[in-house]
């Protein structure tokens, strides 16, 4: 069973038309790139995708979730469970410390909290983030927070990651370390990858390109 | 800058920010109205009791013409202070009114720095777009005072009057009052356009002075003992010393707990207390208000007691009406508390949408981000109150304040009127959480994850 099934699926802000009738799939273990230009609607595909945003029309299932039926408390609780988020902007929860805000995703899902900030500061590490698990996220950089978001998508294990722009304020050594774990740790559990990039150094890390434009797919092409 | 380019600036920001201002010139007109009851109090003819133990005729101090304790220059001096310490809440709010939606401010202040204003311009920037509001509430004083003359001043029967006939001098203090509270609002204003970067004392200071102060408010009366003049005043002196201390202690008690939240294994404790964290200085001041609040209860609950215990003393009547005041005096002083920390909640709700959009993208639903508020209400607000409910109530109890000895048995009627204090404040607190809930929907709106 596909990872992600998205059949017809259109959005609207008002009268913007973000998305009209996209069809795709994502395999388990396949990384997938959305590219395209600015306000062509890759972001409200990953939204959509995560089910932060309620479907209006077609249909989208993710790790066997039906997501068009599910309520606000449904989809969160899905969120919880099956995916990993990297958002394009304000990832991390200013009240909380950069560690608390990596384990979040355990802490909702119900986890001890002693576990849920070891495992936070085990992927503090592994990201390379090298700060005192205490701060608080206004005293990041963009980059450091662009890190912790990465530690905090990964933290739970999830089935599905979506990431949008996850390295565009990381330099590019650390932008392709960021990426190569996202995506290595991912895949390696069985899981799948949409990556949401304008760069074409983080495309070239995906099996699959799904070109955006005006709402609509232009062309899809794999890679080796 | 010159002061056309200020006003040019201050309009679309008061323009913006309309509830600030009402809730600013609201805040000032209840303090206001307060302090012309207070002024009128003492226009009311006084006598002074005779010394403890002399035989002189109780009558000499009966005026049929108003409540006796308006009349004994003793515990006029006491109910002149409830009256101002409500005045004082009422200022707390304003305050509070006052540095809501500064995350906004904050941003267009770092612009106008950037492009070449100095601090002195945006602390005068700041102060005109509060003084307006304190004009306008030092004018809406003058109703206030009407009102509550009408339910104080001719109140029937005669016995139960507080305040004298209207007077001149009441027209006289109220037009003082309208530059007084502009003034005080502009320099709340200017206050709160200066980023201040104080070292907080530590907590063991505050706990420190917060001894002493509770210390001082049953000796210090103790040591006016057989001048009932002089104690009613050093009692005041303390509660008032004590209440200073309180509000001033709130702020650092309310990071001390969310510390002591965030350490703790239960997910909500945790993340309430990282928002517990963002809100101490409000949540401080409402918990410091709320102790106020039930010290007040407790003492009045025990005299209560004392009075319930010998039904039979004649000078209950006035007593009874020292306690109503007293109950609606704390009962408005912890309505003015959770307004402070809603209003507070309501700013960090706006000034916070991203992150709480961030954690339900995240996977927490909307009754999760409810439960969250209602657990930092809590912190905030039930420790102070129980707390003061027991230090005023057995205190009072324990010591004998003002002569009149308390049986241990007085204290009875806490237990009827302390858990029914915390369930109107647990009902409160779930009032607030409900009247936050439409904004909290907004702030959780995905639209809001788009903005940098
Ligand atoms: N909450 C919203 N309200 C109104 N319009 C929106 C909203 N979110 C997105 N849009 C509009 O929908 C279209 C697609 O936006 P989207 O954010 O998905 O683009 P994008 O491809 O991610 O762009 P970028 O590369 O700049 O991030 C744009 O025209 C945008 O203006
Ligand atoms: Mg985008």
């Amino acid at each position: 069973m596909s990872t992600v099934q998205l059949s017809g699926v259109s959005h609207a802000y008002g009268r913007t038309q973000a998305l009209s009738d996209v069809s795709l799939t994502v395999e388990p273990g396949e990384v997938v790139a959305v590219t395209g230009p600015s306000g062509c609607g890759k972001s409200t595909l990953l939204m959509l995708t995560a089910g932060v945003l309620r479907t209006q029309s077609g249909r989208i299932v993710v790790a066997g979730t039906d997501l068009a039926g599910a309520d606000d408390a449904a989809r969160a609780r899905f969120r919880r469970r099956a995916i990993g988020l990297v958002l394009q902007f304000g990832q991390l929860v200013p009240d909380l410390s950069v560690r608390d805000n990596v384990a979040l995703p355990l802490l909702l899902e119900g986890h001890r909290s002693a576990d849920a900030r070891a495992a936070a500061d085990g992927w503090l590490d592994r990201v390379g983030l090298d700060v005192e698990p205490d701060t608080l996220p206004a005293d990041l950089s963009g980059g450091q927070a662009q890190l912790a978001a990465g530690a905090r998508a990964l933290v739970a294990g999830p089935q599905l990651l979506l990431a949008d722009e996850p390295t565009a304020s990381l330099d590019t050594n650390s932008g392709r370390a960021l990426l190569d774990l996202l995506v290595k740790t991912t895949v390696q559990a069985g899981g799948s990858v949409v990556l949401v990039s304008h760069d074409n150094a983080v495309a070239a890390r995906a099996d699959r390109e799904i070109r955006l434009r005006r709402g609509t797919i232009a062309h899809q092409v794999a890679l080796s | 800058m010159k002061p056309a380019t200020l006003w040019l600036l201050a309009v679309p920001n008061v323009r913006a920010s309309r509830t600030r201002a009402a809730l600013v010139a609201m805040g000032t007109a209840a303090a206001g109205g307060l302090v012309l009851v207070t002024l009128a109090l003492f226009r009311v003819p006084a006598f002074a009791l005779p010394p403890r133990g002399s035989t002189a005729n109780y009558s000499i101090s009966y005026d049929p013409r108003y409540a006796g304790i308006v009349t004994s220059a003793e515990t006029r001096i006491g109910v002149a202070t409830a009256v101002l310490l409500v005045a004082g809440t009422a200022l707390v709010l304003a305050w509070q009114a006052v540095s809501s939606g500064s995350a906004r401010r904050h941003r267009r202040d770092q612009a106008l720095t950037t492009t070449g204003a100095t601090p002195g311009d945006l602390r005068r920037l700041g102060a005109i777009e509060t003084a307006v509001a304190g004009a306008v509430g030092g004018l809406l004083a003058g109703p206030v005072y009407l009102l509550l003359w009408f339910v104080l001043g001719p109140a029937q029967p005669a016995t139960s009057r507080l305040l004298p006939a209207l007077a001149p001098a009441d027209l006289i203090a109220w037009a003082c009052l309208v530059p007084a509270s502009a003034a005080l609002a502009a320099a709340a204003g200017a206050r709160s356009g200066t980023q201040l970067h104080r070292r907080p004392l530590s907590g063991w200071w505050w706990l420190a002075l917060a001894i002493v102060a509770l210390a001082g408010m049953f000796t210090l009366p103790q040591l006016g003992q057989g001048d009932r003049q002089l104690q009613v005043t050093l009692m005041s002196v303390a509660v008032t010393l004590l209440l200073l201390v309180a509000l001033a202690c709130g702020a650092p008690w309310a990071r001390g707990k969310a510390s002591r939240m965030s350490r703790r294994g239960r997910t909500t404790d945790l993340l309430a207390g990282g928002g517990l964290r963002a809100l101490a200085g409000p949540a401080g001041r409402a918990a410091g208000v709320l102790l106020g609040a039930g010290l007040t209860t407790g003492v009045a609950t025990v005299i209560l007691g004392n009075i319930l215990r010998q039904a039979t003393d004649l000078g209950s009547g006035g007593h009874l009406t020292g306690i109503v005041l007293a109950a609606v005096a704390a009962g408005l002083a912890a309505l003015a508390g959770l307004a402070t920390i809603t209003l507070a909640a309501v700013d960090d709700l706006l000034t916070n949408r991203r992150g709480l959009a961030a954690m339900a993208a995240i996977g927490a639903d909307l009754a999760l981000l409810q439960a969250l508020q209602r657990r930092r209400l809590r912190a905030a607000t039930i420790a102070p109150l129980v707390s003061g409910l027991l230090i005023g109530g057995l205190g009072y109890g324990a010591l004998s304040v003002a002569g009149e000895p308390a049986a241990s048995t007085d204290a009875w009627p806490l237990l009827i009127v302390g858990p029914a204090a915390l369930a109107l404040l647990l009902l409160a607190n779930a009032g607030i959480v409900r009247l936050l809930r439409s904004r909290t929907r907004e702030a959780i709106d995905p639209a809001n994850l788009r903005v940098a």
